[in-house]
């Protein structure tokens, strides 16, 4: 087979890397610099665009991945003239836009509440406000489907709720109730951040709390509020657990869930699943660079030196509302939604009742090969996965944030692109890609696939660490005879430590729970724990599926808490 | 000679002196903005050059282009008698091999190791035999009196200690060159001029060669042996700090190293070591430094507030340069006063000792030595 994208690339990889080396021993960089800001360059390169120009060549071939054909230009013309597909662009983005809404108007007053007021109880409003951050939106719409479907939905059985979540609004509806987390982390970190003495100012000049809140507060935090919701919408748009497990049932299809179905089809229709792809990473990616223009300017720095203390503004007579709201919040993101998966997971089938009971649903899961054999696996490649992502990460970040190298800025750049990449249509790439490879069917491909998506979030997990590390540490070491690979091993790392621990658990829990990236990568050997929950619950396992995604909770939550208490790390992950 | 400021002041060590240090040509541009002009300096064995300067005039990179940690856009650096930059060539030793010694502004103690392997760090890192290192970090740090701290971590002691063991790592290799950048700025006034004493004390035992980057004067003339003076990314002036302080080359430095009193005039009359200057204001006055300075010429004189003499009016001073004067300010010191005088349009910055006090408003007679007032041609 011709692989004109695998050679131009290689060598377009081949002549960069020569440049670059050629640059970077200009700028006084030492060996073992250029060496490791080169390979790491070309590896990053090769990550993200390997898989994503194999999918543009996809697009325009005839036949499945490995066998393509001809060039042809049938699969854009059999798209984009169904008027089916505009449907599912346009419904795809107002999930979009109605999560994104919903996630801020639930995550910033939270944070702001928390942050910057009186309110009682902040650990537990912070720690429901995390939660569902570690959870996932998958495991939030299982639970939802117990509580809110039109049949025999709890809310509706017991308290007379007509609540649909097969629906759009159901969609967003879970989607917002569990992205709400990102809103308040980054609304939180901005806050947290911002000298109290901008809106002191603001007060002495005569200014009330709203014309504070309005003019003063709310416009310092836009840069960090529109980078929350870019990402909100950015992941919001690609969501694959949720929109396939709501909307199957409704027959209702979003862009992502269309791929899948494409790409499942008998026979597989991969050439239109790879256009359905490439509209959507054109719309994320149109997003994030518009998002991009409009923090031009307007990137300027919040902190303004450490140790300010944070004003708290009275609450009030307000108090009780802002509690009950928190409440609310928790209520519907974690105390309902783990009720009803412990109480299904202990039934013997779907039932709003209380009772019968059983204890079947997990004792199966120690007595089936098949099941415990694929949660090791998730355990092993989340593990494995984490570790080397973090190992990745940790070098690039240290180079975009110290190193004066030339290429640093490209190196910076690469790495964050696949946070317009959907997971998705990572899976899709994966596959022409690496179809006719000797490490198709195994694990690997999912953890490149994992690597490359989630390599974003290390990068900038890891970056907000060792921007708070002075440079002259580093610095001390070079002038007193440390090489800089000895500098980075013996100085960067260890002062990185707290760093690496909490991104290793963000990517630990990230990977564990990952689904739309894997459902289309794995196969009977190579199943993975949440691949197996979605598909058999489509398959109608209700019960033993809800056991199947507490178990996958309390995993991630022994993990945090073995983290948190055993290594003493602060696993709340932070945000640039 | 050699006391001319100006961009091409190259002031030589003394001939046959081996030197130690050496720059030549350096310039640093980031981006369009230029933080080193074309500087050149150099620095003898065993001798401490300060580098002083207001903020933002270079100081700190040019230390880091000595250091290796910037990679200069032109210029020549040698250290002992080896070329460790020379950007033509594209020769460029990394930080690490140039066997250099550096006190950070922030200490920049690894907070994750213990003050012994803190000092320990630089001998491990050139391989020093297992068996020496100890020997060699406890007997710095007894030349510092940490030896009783030396399982400590950073935060468990004081800002000066952590100062010390960043003094004890820079020495423990014994290094060919050692780099201090404003070491003192983050510690308290009382210990800074312990401090001062010490590092100063230090390098007279151990004799190493150092470039100490400050921006305060003071600090500037108590430790140095010879000061270069900085502004906008060249050197004004290098000398020995009484030289600098005495026989400033220009009003730059007339006006950075300590407060004095400019005048701008015109040359009358030049003679061998003297110039009679007709000041703007109409007085006339006799200076030295008169060597380049011709007929007409337009210059300034410069003349330290402690150089004047004040005299009640009825008891006239005996010096060659006297004029009447009135006070328009006086404030109370403690150990002198100082006064702000009117003189013909000039304002004059006198100290007077505080035992005769002189009411504002009252006229005084104003004396100077010509031997103090000195000619500046920029
Ligand atoms: N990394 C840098 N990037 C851009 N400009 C810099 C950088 N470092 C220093 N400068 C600029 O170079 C000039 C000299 O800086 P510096 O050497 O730190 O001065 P000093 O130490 O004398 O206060 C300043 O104008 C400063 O803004
Ligand atoms: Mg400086």
């Amino acid at each position: 087979m011709a692989d004109p994208v695998a050679s131009s690339a290689e060598h377009a990889n081949a002549s960069l890397a020569a440049i670059f080396a050629m640059r970077l021993r200009a700028s006084g960089a030492t060996p073992a610099e250029v060496v490791t800001i080169t390979v790491l360059t070309a590896l990053v390169l090769w990550l993200v665009l390997y898989p994503v120009g194999w999918l543009l060549w996809g697009a325009f071939h005839k036949g499945p991945p490995g066998a393509a054909e001809a060039w042809t230009l049938e699969n854009f013309t059999e798209v984009f003239l169904d008027p089916n597909h505009w449907i599912l662009v346009w419904r795809s983005i107002v999930v979009g836009v109605g999560v994104t809404a919903l996630a801020t108007a639930i995550g910033a007053p939270l944070a702001w509440l928390t942050v910057k007021t009186d309110l009682p109880g902040k650990r537990w409003v912070e720690l429901s406000a995390i939660v569902p951050f570690f959870t996932s939106t998958f495991i939030g719409a299982l639970a939802w489907i117990q509580l809110g479907n039109p049949t025999n939905g709890v809310l509706k059985f017991w308290f007379g709720i007509p609540t649909n979540v097969y629906s759009v609004t159901g969609i967003i509806w879970v989607t917002g109730l569990y992205m709400a987390p990102y809103m308040y982390l980054f609304t939180a970190a901005a806050l947290r951040n911002m000298d109290t003495t901008y809106e002191e100012a603001s007060f002495m000049s005569g200014a009330g709390l709203w014309r504070t809140l309005t003019r003063i507060t709310y416009p310092l935090i836009l840069p960090a509020l529109l980078s929350g919701m870019t990402l909100v919408f950015v992941i919001s748009m690609g969501i694959f657990g949720v929109a396939a497990i709501l909307g199957f049932p409704a027959k209702l299809h979003l862009l992502a869930t269309e791929i899948y179905v494409r790409s499942l089809l008998v026979p597989p229709r991969f050439g239109v699943a790879t256009v359905s792809a490439l509209t959507l990473m054109v719309i994320t990616a149109a997003l994030i660079m518009l998002q991009r223009w409009a923090l031009r300017a307007g990137s300027y720095a919040l902190v303004s030196g450490r140790g300010f203390r944070i004003k708290l503004y009275a609450l009030g007579k307000w108090k009780r509302l802002a509690q009950a709201w928190c409440f609310l919040y928790a209520l519907l993101a974690v105390i309902l939604p783990a009720f009803v998966l412990i109480k299904v997971s202990l039934q013997p089938y779907p039932t709003p009742r209380f009772g019968p009971w059983t204890l079947e649903n997990w004792t199966v899961f120690f007595s089936n090969d098949n099941l415990l054999g694929t949660l090791l696996r998730s355990l092993y490649l989340s593990t494995g996965g984490a570790t080397l992502c973090v190992l990745l990460t940790a070098m690039i970040a240290h180079i975009i944030h110290r190193s004066r190298a030339p290429g640093r800025r490209l190196l910076e750049q690469v790495s964050v692109m696949p946070i317009g990449i959907p997971g998705i249509v990572m899976g899709l790439a994966m596959i022409w890609a690496y179809v006719t490879l000797p490490v198709w069917g195994t694990l690997w491909v999912v953890i490149l696939a994992y690597m490359t998506l989630f390599m974003p979030y290390g990068v900038r997990a890891l970056g907000a660490n060792i921007v708070q590390i002075h440079p002259e540490l580093e610095e001390s070491s070079r002038v007193h005879g440390g090489s800089w690979f000895r500098t980075f091993r013996l100085i960067m790392l260890p002062l990185l430590r707290p760093g690496i621990y909490s991104t290793w658990i963000l990517l630990f829990i990230i990977f564990i729970r990952e689904i739309s990236a894997a459902v289309l990568l794995t196969t009977t050997g190579t199943r993975l724990f949440p691949v197996l929950i979605f598909e058999q619950w489509t398959a109608g396992e209700f019960n033993v599926m809800s056991a199947g995604a507490l178990l996958l909770t309390i995993i991630m939550f022994a993990v945090i808490a073995l983290f948190k208490w055993g290594f003493k790390v602060d696993v709340i992950p932070s945000y640039r | 000679m050699g006391l001319q400021g100006g961009r091409d002041t190259v002031l030589p060590v003394r001939e046959g002196e081996l030197s130690s240090l050496t720059v030549a040509g350096l310039s640093k541009a980031f981006g369009d903005a230029r933080a080193v002009a074309d500087l050149d300096l150099k620095v003898g064995e065993g001798e401490m050059l300060v580098l002083v300067g207001p903020s933002g005039c270079g100081k700190t990179t040019t230390l880091r282009c000595i250091a290796g940690l910037e990679r200069p856009t032109a210029g020549r650096i040698t250290i002992g008698n080896r070329v460790v930059t020379e950007i033509d060539q594209g020769v460029f030793v990394p930080p690490e091999k140039r066997e250099i010694g550096m006190v950070f502004q922030s200490y920049a103690v690894w907070p994750h190791m213990t003050v012994y392997d803190n000092v320990a760090y630089p001998l491990k890192a050139i391989g020093v035999l297992r068996g020496e290192i100890h020997d060699r970090v406890m007997k710095t740090l007894r030349l510092v009196q940490l030896e009783t701290l030396a399982d400590r971590y950073s935060s468990q002691i004081s800002g000066g200690q952590q100062q010390r063991v960043a003094l004890a790592r820079s020495l423990v290799a014994e290094p060919k060159l050692l780099l201090f950048d404003e070491p003192l700025s983050n510690l308290d006034a009382n210990l800074r001029l312990q401090m001062r004493v010490e590092i100063k004390e230090l390098q007279k035992r151990l004799g190493f060669t150092s470039v100490y980057v400050t921006h305060d004067q003071t600090e500037a003339m108590a430790i140095a042996d010879r000061i270069a003076v900085m502004d906008r990314g060249m050197v004004r002036q290098v000398g020995s700090p009484r030289a600098i302080y005495d026989r400033p080359a220009n009003t730059f430095v007339a006006g950075f190293m300590g407060t004095t009193n400019l005048l701008e005039g015109s040359v009358q009359e030049v003679t061998d070591a003297e110039a009679v200057v007709r000041t703007s204001g109409g007085i006339t006055l006799r200076a030295i430094g008169a060597r380049g300075a011709a007929r007409g010429a337009t210059v300034h004189v410069s003349i330290r507030p402690e150089a004047l003499q004040l005299c009640p009016l009825e008891k006239p001073a005996a010096a060659a340069n006297v004029w009447p004067a009135t006070v328009a300010l006086s404030t109370f010191l403690g150990d002198s006063v100082l006064y702000r005088l009117e003189v013909a349009g000039h304002t004059f910055e006198v100290h007077g000792p505080s035992t005769e006090v002189f009411e504002v408003g009252s006229k005084v007679t104003l004396a100077v030595e010509p031997s103090r007032c000195t000619l500046l041609i920029e």
